[in-house]
């Protein structure tokens, strides 16, 4: 017997397996239950297809963007806001993967791993999400874009708070034209499903000069007294960079007023490659952003192997180096902000079932872009654009900061028209906005993208100006 | 009432969980933690060199080779799975596993099983060794519907030599004499030596006017004295430990 | 003083469970299962719960009543497990299929009548001897008549349907009591009869047997079982360490020339590529068990009841996600737990044949669960056995109270008389 007891000994091991089996059992329960329990297929959630148990969406204003009822998901009356705000909301079916329905879709439906879906259950919906954006504002900025494709973004650039996101082209969520979408050959519907604003990136084009001249603010000392000449285009290396017009000698303002390319290429020469490099590091490009749960697209400003054209046409926003308008609402931010970019933020709070509310959005400071000196030289580049070139009257009692872009996409002569960009911001104390404006293929800066952000930010006056 | 269903329904899924934990890990613990009680059934005394062994089991392989229980390698004789000693209902009872040189019990060899007694003398091969049942075993056919006995607090006497246990009833009779309860073939023992037994200030040994005499932790006993736990009664060159 | 503590620890330490305070408690869980399945009206009939719930609960205290307080058993553990997993089992069966309620309570009480039979059997070593022939030779034939009149049930020839569907067995969980009772020997006999041929060959025909139904999981099992007995018996792990490479590499040849037999396990760690075709069972399992959280959703609230053989192959998954991952946890750690206890008692037993049985019966059990647990959850291939206990089915439940009988039987104290050996 006390053999037989010896080689029961060995059971031990099927045991301690079992036990290890157990654990692991556990893990995987543990670290896949967010994905699991979320699956269309889980029939307490979904049905067909659809996700129901999700909690109500409000804007910053508390209208309801999207609720259930009567075991549907129902959104705004209004087709406008239901267009405009479809990108921030997303759709119940996951198509649109950076809208809120699908990337807060735990906190939505409130599943926690330790309570299950029993709160769901219980309460017949899950958790109350409240938006950052302004609903009335978002259809307002889709409206301008007109037959556009692009996207604005209006960002609080003191707290962070994200007032109006747009994307277009969109669609009403109420009636999917999924058809349409699917046959497609137009083009209206391009990437219908990416929201532009976070997901997208686009050559900067000129609003990159903002850029040039911080790092040119910083490494060079006697920019400001710098007289460059411009003959229409700047030769380097036997290529050249083109300009808009034959500006003449002129100076540092003056040259960021008219977007004078000779002179940034030269600037940038100047600069070198390494010194450009670090502003653009610093400024958080080729790094990874999140908007809450969102991820933003990837900034990439990469000249490891460029040439010194290359680094020319770099200087002006052209080469490979690509934006994400979010991204440059931030850096816009910062410059306003003395410095200090702030984190933005979409989702205000959320608010469980029983009306506690379990998240709330607070204002976090970023990346330190710029020093609060070069911010403030920035800031007064920007206005004096305004003031200067583009003209007051485009942005009326706005006291408005800001810089123009038309990134060329193509280099054949009758190509797709360029984009058109603005970033800006508003200086009055009480308007503490900053925005930016992408419209695809738009054609000029400032004939194009300036009116969108005229009526936007009119429209931003009006609701938060005193 | 409505309340108390909304409350019952949120409330009762904690109640199950905190119920079954609670029923499961108690059952699973008591199991991972019970342990069998060791205790001497029996020992085998080797006569060629009074070494004992003690048994421990209801079955005991004997033989040479190292995997039996009780492993007698230095005996050529043995086989290598020789024999089997095992409690049954009935009592002890040696086996034996076809070996080559047979089992013998008092100097009988066996067929294939034989039942054994107290203080038989079994031979394997030349091993020849003396049984003593421990208390266990013996057929308590007329104890049937009695109370059950916790043996670890039940009053014993403890053979300091070997450490085997006796077990006590009622009344227990030391002696040289065959009836006793513990018989002590001992010169200097006689017939009837020493009695414990139960009163109303609970247990006493007396001493049955002998001419050597029972001591109890070293002092000579006159008459009877009570008994407590540790207590050591010492009769001829037998010493006990009383254990309650 | 150091003594006296090392006196109190060892007290303590030896002391089983006091059964009647934990018997109220399960009483008081079934009775709040039995109102959760009434208020959620799963079960439609109030009378067939009050009966299922109230005969189950009698005879609970009555088995206790007569084991504790007429035949003086002391320890409990392994009945109030059985009875409490019985217990989910009978629940959920009552709750999901309110039809065959009375069908699994019959299963239940004869299960509990095998584990009385079969402690009473147990009793006397020199009757269990004389069984051991008959029963070998029983369940040979009880393969055999399956394997010649059964029925195919989900790709497995494993059931005996008599009288139009009134009655059906599953011979293949009869038979894993019949297997461990031939398995477990006396040292006596062990010792006699060295080899293990004999065995060898009963163990070869009823799992060839079963690899022949189709029934893989039962097989394997089966070779488990076999594989636990055959090293208690002769600790001769050169013999086993041949048998196993040669199970694996028929096992491999198998697979190789019977592709519709690997087929069957193509899914195994793609059940999410397949999640409507043949892995659906599992990812429903996967989806609903973790939608439970760690407390469940309450009995009869659940979604995985809707899909098929949710309370047999899935039971797993339904006890997740009613009852709660917590308990679905605990539950399977008492599988270990016996386990633990019969190496524990192998050496106190009283007869080799006990020690062999309890141990084979606790890893067979625990076998069987990790088979069903992992096998549904896709971490090991899926067999689609049940789990001991809690899966709904007769001749399962039969099995499983049969082969806790050999391990209640481990301990000397289940039966008085051997109790009493020792008095003078």
């Amino acid at each position: 017997m006390k053999t037989l007891s010896r080689r029961a000994w060995l059971l031990y091991i099927p045991a301690v397996a079992f036990l290890a089996g157990l654990c692991i059992l556990f893990y995987t329960f543990y670290t896949n239950a967010d994905n699991w329990s979320m699956r269309k297929a889980n029939r307490h959630l979904y049905t067909s297809g659809t996700l129901i148990a999700a909690g109500n969406i409000t804007d910053e204003t508390g209208a309801i963007l999207a609720k259930t009822a009567d075991g549907k998901r129902q959104y705004n009356e209004s087709r406008s806001i239901r267009t405009a705000t479809l990108h921030v909301v997303g759709d119940a079916q996951g198509f649109i993967a950076t809208g809120v329905q699908t990337s807060y879709k735990d906190e939505l439906t409130g599943y926690t791993f330790a309570n299950g879906i029993y709160d769901i259950k219980k309460y017949g919906k899950g958790n109350d999400l409240q938006l950052a954006v302004n609903a009335e504002l978002c259809a307002e900025a889709y409206k301008a874009l007109g037959n556009n494709k692009g996207t604005v973004g209006v960002m609080n650039y003191r707290t962070g708070q994200l007032v109006c996101v747009t994307s277009k082209p969109a669609y009403d969520i109420q009636n999917r034209p999924s058809q349409d979408i699917a046959n497609d050959k137009t083009g209206e519907y391009e990437g219908v499903y990416l929201n532009r604003f976070f997901s997208g990136v686009y050559t900067p084009g000129s609003t990159f000069k903002v850029i040039t001249s911080a790092s040119a603010i910083d490494n060079i000392a006697d920019i400001d007294t710098q007289k460059l000449k411009c003959t229409g285009a700047h030769t380097i290396d036997g290529g050249s960079v083109k300009c808009l017009g034959k500006h003449g000698t002129l100076g540092f303002e003056r040259a960021l007023n008219v977007s004078c390319n000779s002179f940034f290429a030269q600037v940038a020469l100047q600069l070198g490659t390494e010194k450009l490099t670090a502003t653009t590091d610093a400024l958080g490009f080729n790094q990874n952003f999140t908007v809450g749960k969102i991820r933003l697209a990837k900034s990439t400003f990469d000249l490891s192997a460029a040439s010194k054209l290359d680094l020319g046409w770099a200087g002006i926003g052209q080469y490979t180096t690509l934006v994400n308008p979010c991204h440059m609402l931030m850096i816009v931010g910062a410059i306003a902000n003395g410095g200090t970019s702030v984190q933005p933020y979409l989702v205000k709070s959320i608010t469980n079932q029983t009306g506690k509310t379990v998240l709330e959005a607070k204002t976090e400071a970023g990346l330190q872009m710029f020093s609060a000196s070069t911010a403030k030289k920035l800031q007064e580049l920007l206005r004096s654009n305004v003031e200067n070139y583009y003209g007051d009257s485009k942005f009326r009692k706005l006291e408005m900061c800001g810089k123009t872009g038309t990134a060329e996409v193509s280099t054949d002569e009758g190509g797709d028209k360029p984009h058109a960009w603005f970033v800006g911001f508003s200086q009055r104390k009480d308007l503490p906005y900053a925005i930016v404006v992408v419209v695809e293929n738009g054609g000029g800066g400032s004939s194009v993208a300036i009116p969108v952000a005229n009526k936007t930010m009119q429209k931003v006056a009006e609701l938060y100006g005193k | 009432m409505d309340a108390f269903l909304t409350q019952f329904d949120y409330l009762v899924r904690y109640v199950l969980t905190a119920f079954a934990v609670f029923i499961l890990l108690r059952c699973v613990f008591s199991l991972f933690r019970l342990r069998p009680r060791r205790e001497v059934m029996a020992t085998l005394t080797n006569l060629a060199d009074d070494s004992e062994i003690e048994i421990e089991n209801w079955e005991t392989s004997i033989g040479r080779s190292r995997s039996c229980d009780i492993a007698l390698r230095k005996y050529n004789t043995v086989s290598r799975f020789h024999a089997v000693l095992a409690l049954r209902k009935e009592g002890w009872f040696i086996f034996d596993t076809e070996s080559k040189t047979g089992v013998y019990v008092n100097g009988e060899q066996i067929r294939r099983s034989q039942q054994i007694a107290d203080g038989d003398t079994i031979a394997f091969g030349n091993a020849v060794m003396k049984f003593h049942s421990n208390g266990y075993g013996v057929d308590s056919e007329n104890t049937e519907g009695g109370e059950v006995t916790d043996f670890t607090n039940a009053a014993r006497l403890v053979n300091l030599a070997d450490n085997s246990a006796f077990y006590l009833r009622t009344s227990c009779l030391i002696g040289r004499g065959r009836h006793c309860n513990i018989c002590l073939p001992m010169r200097g023992i006689e017939d009837e030596h020493a009695e414990i037994y139960m009163s109303r200030d609970g247990w006493m040994v007396a001493d049955l006017h002998t001419q050597s005499g029972t001591y109890l932790n070293g002092e000579l006993v006159f008459g009877a004295y009570a008994l407590y736990d540790g207590d050591i009664i010492s009769v001829g060159e037998y010493s006990f430990m009383f254990r309650e | 003083m150091k003594e006296q503590k090392k006196k109190k620890r060892r007290k303590s330490y030896r002391k089983p469970v006091k059964w009647p305070f934990l018997l109220l408690m399960m009483t008081v869980f079934q009775i709040i299962c039995a109102l959760q399945i009434h208020m959620n009206g799963t079960q439609e009939k109030t009378t067939t719960l009050v009966v299922v719930f109230a005969v189950y609960i009698t005879v609970e205290w009555v088995y206790f009543l007569v084991c504790g307080g007429f035949l003086h058993r002391k320890s409990f553990e392994i009945e109030l497990i059985a009875f409490f997993l019985t217990g989910i089992g009978l629940t959920l069966t009552t709750s999901v299929y309110p039809d065959k309620a009375y069908t699994q309570l019959a299963a239940v009480m004869l299960g509990i009548l095998v584990f009385s039979v079969m402690l009473w059997i147990l009793g006397d070593i020199n009757r269990v001897t004389k069984l051991r022939m008959p029963v070998a030779i029983l369940a040979v034939l009880a393969l055999a008549v399956t394997l010649v009149i059964g029925t195919d049930i989900n790709g497995a020839k494993n059931w005996i349907i008599l009288g139009d569907g009134v009655l059906s067995i599953q011979t293949s969980e009869l038979v894993k009591v019949a297997f461990v009772f031939v398995g477990a020997a006396t040292l006596e006999y062990l010792q006699s009869t060295r080899s293990l041929t004999k065995y060898i060959l009963f163990a070869g025909v009823c799992i060839g047997c079963l690899f022949l139904m189709r029934d893989f999981g039962t097989a394997l099992i089966f070779f488990f079982t076999f594989i636990v007995m055959a090293f208690l018996r002769s600790g001769d792990i050169k013999t086993l360490f041949l048998i196993c490479a040669t199970a694996v590499l028929g096992g491999a040849g198998v697979l190789t020339f019977k592709p519709h037999v690997a087929k069957r396990f193509e899914t195994y760690r793609h059940v999410w590529e397949n999640a409507t075709g043949s892995g659906y069972q599992q990812v429903q399992l996967l989806i609903y068990s973790v939608s439970g959280g760690l407390f469940g959703l309450g009995i009869g609230n659940g979604k995985l009841r809707y899909v098929y053989a949710a309370t047999e192959d899935l039971a797993f998954g339904m006890v997740c996600e009613e009852f709660g991952i917590i308990i679905a946890m605990t539950v399977l750690l008492t599988f270990v737990s016996l386990v633990v206890y019969s190496i524990r008692y192998a050496r106190a037993a009283r007869s080799s044949f006990y020690s062999i049985a309890a141990l084979a019966a606790s890893s067979l059990l625990l076998f069987q669960a990790a088979l069903h647990v992992f096998g549904v959850t896709d971490l090991l291939p899926w067999t689609g056995v049940t789990l001991p206990f809690i899966s709904r089915g007769g001749s399962s439940m039969m099995c499983c109270w049969g082969l806790a009988a050999f391990i209640k039987a481990i301990d000397v104290h289940t039966y008085k008389r051997y109790d009493k050996i020792g008095q003078s």
